[in-house]
């Protein structure tokens, strides 16, 4: 029994199924660039769905568009098996072989980046799960919104930044970054925050993202300005961003390790 | 906006000329043109910057990429100290010239780096996924050069190394062309992935046929000619799916 488990884990982690699995996952993310060039328009939702009502749905009732994303999800739940399985076992064998000698660590650098694939894979599927979206919500300057935790949101105005410059005639007086206050009261806390184009504010649990904002332009007798927002709550956006965080130290590791062999 | 076309056209008319010219023998004739061309090519993605600053300018990523390769394949060929005219040095320079020449012409003739940016890429992350894509695409070519070398000759040392240290720089840069844009994507939307973008599909797409030949190579899983053939794919690979989606419908050049 120990024996057939035996071969399983290493078929399980071999390295020519991981060749194999990267070339039919470049082949279906190739399939699915041409998908996406006839039916762009499927996959907007599924940052508000989540992943299974999307799957379940548009997925579904458009196969023609989006049978490489079902099939990227199978590869890609192969691969997560696949890379766990041959980096522990290799884990195993460096850190058995190298840990008495010097500069061993350096020698874990692939590891790390292994390791760092699967957390960010984890965190990508913990995110299209667990992840809450209420898109769209406009907002007028004197207006306030409460998020479902009970934070209050008031919007009381743009401190606007304009195009400086004449280098594009189109982005003439045009509004840069709106700077648009916002005073959020959660709990006791009150505080007043800066919202920007990716430059999102943390209220509690809740991230808000702006989507747009008006007047673009610096002209006179405009309408009151306003803002439109997306709210998500992402629970697991700190997992994936650790294994951004990893995967970086890994390659750093790995290159530094190459640059001082050479 | 036209300026930086005359430009790019200049870059990519003395490129194709240095191709001609080392095709043709005249290496030294090849290299002065060939650097001309990266000049020319510098100064447009200059102007191009300088006109979109503080946003990121849009569908740079092919137009970029000749410049950037043939500087690079040239720096690449001295730092392996390869000879002008070393048959391996002349497969890879010629490589290199012949893809540079070919993303060129494509991306003037399918232009669409004529739009104008989006406040959104005003991000650093935004400028972080542009250039290391375009660093990333480089040198990704330059190590399908290498693998054209190799097959010409597989005997010889320097394309190996070459080809390995292109490779790893090249998915490197690559990886961190992605994670940029994972990172712009979370700053910018709240989300890990924008799904419903062609181009980081595609991005992703040549991410893991890289991850696929990384493995080949380190572990030599293959013979050194299967692997250098498919290296040479990892070119396709590039130009389709890499620069592929920064090219749009045929506009005839020059006229502006």
């Amino acid at each position: 029994m120990t024996a057939i488990l035996r071969r399983a884990w290493l078929a399980l982690g071999s390295i020519h199924l991981t060749v194999a699995l990267c070339l039919a996952l470049a082949a279906d993310l190739g399939l699915g660039y041409l998908s996406l060039q006839r039916g762009l328009n499927i996959f907007v939702p599924m940052s508000d769905t989540g992943i299974f009502p999307w799957l379940f749905t548009y997925g579904l009732y458009n196969l023609g568009v989006t049978a490489w994303f079902f099939i990227l999800i199978a590869l890609l739940g192969v691969l997560f098996v696949n890379t766990f399985a041959c980096t522990t076992e290799r884990l195993i064998q460096t850190f058995a072989a190298n840990h008495r000698r010097p500069g061993w660590l350096l020698k874990l650098a692939p590891h790390v980046m292994h390791y760092a694939v699967l957390v960010i894979l984890a965190g990508y599927l913990c995110s299209y799960v667990f992840s809450e979206s209420l898109p769209g919500r406009g907002i007028r300057v004197g207006e306030s919104m409460t998020l479902p935790d009970g934070a209050e949101v008031a919007f009381v105005g743009f401190a606007p930044e304009y195009y400086r410059g004449d280098r594009l005639a189109e982005f003439d007086t045009f509004v840069m970054k709106p700077n648009a206050r916002l005073i959020v009261s959660h709990g006791d806390e009150r505080r007043e925050e800066t919202l920007n184009f990716n430059q999102p504010i943390r209220v509690g649990s809740y991230g808000l993202y702006m989507n747009d904002y008006s007047p673009r332009r610096q002209k006179r007798g405009m309408s009151a300005p306003n803002i439109r927002l997306t709210i998500r709550r992402d629970p697991s956006s700190a997992v994936y961003l650790t294994g951004v965080l990893l995967f970086v130290a890994g390659l750093g590791l790995y290159v530094f390790d190459r640059a001082i062999k050479r | 906006m036209v300026e930086a076309r005359i430009l790019i056209a200049c870059a990519v008319i003395l490129l194709a000329t240095a191709l001609a010219a080392d095709l043709g023998g005249l290496s030294r004739a090849a290299r002065a043109l060939a650097l001309a061309g990266v000049a020319a090519g510098l100064a447009y993605i200059g102007r191009r910057y300088w006109l979109a600053l503080p946003m990121t300018p849009m569908f740079m990523g092919s137009v970029a990429v000749p410049p950037v390769l043939v500087g690079l394949g040239l720096a690449a060929l001295r730092r392996e100290g390869v000879a002008d005219d070393a048959p391996e040095g002349r497969a890879m320079r010629r490589c290199v010239l012949a893809f540079a020449v070919v993303v060129g012409a494509l991306s003037i003739l399918f232009p669409r780096d004529f739009y104008l940016p989006f406040l959104k890429t005003t991000s650093i992350f935004a400028q972080l996924m542009l250039a290391f894509a375009v660093l990333g695409k480089a040198c990704l070519l330059i190590a399908a050069a290498w693998a054209a070398a190799i097959l010409r000759n597989p005997e010889t040392a320097a394309p190996h190394r070459g080809l390995l240290h292109a490779l790893v720089l090249g998915f490197a840069f690559w990886t961190l062309s992605l994670l940029s844009g994972e990172m712009w994507s979370y700053r910018g939307w709240g989300i890990p992935v924008v799904w419903e973008d062609p181009a980081i599909i595609a991005s992703m797409g040549v991410w893991f046929f890289f991850v696929g030949l990384m493995h080949l190579h380190l572990t030599r899983a293959w013979t050194v000619r299967a692997r250098a053939a498919a290296m040479l794919t990892g070119a396709a690979a590039v130009l389709v799916l890499g620069c592929g989606p920064d090219l749009g419908p045929f506009h005839p050049p020059f006229a502006w």
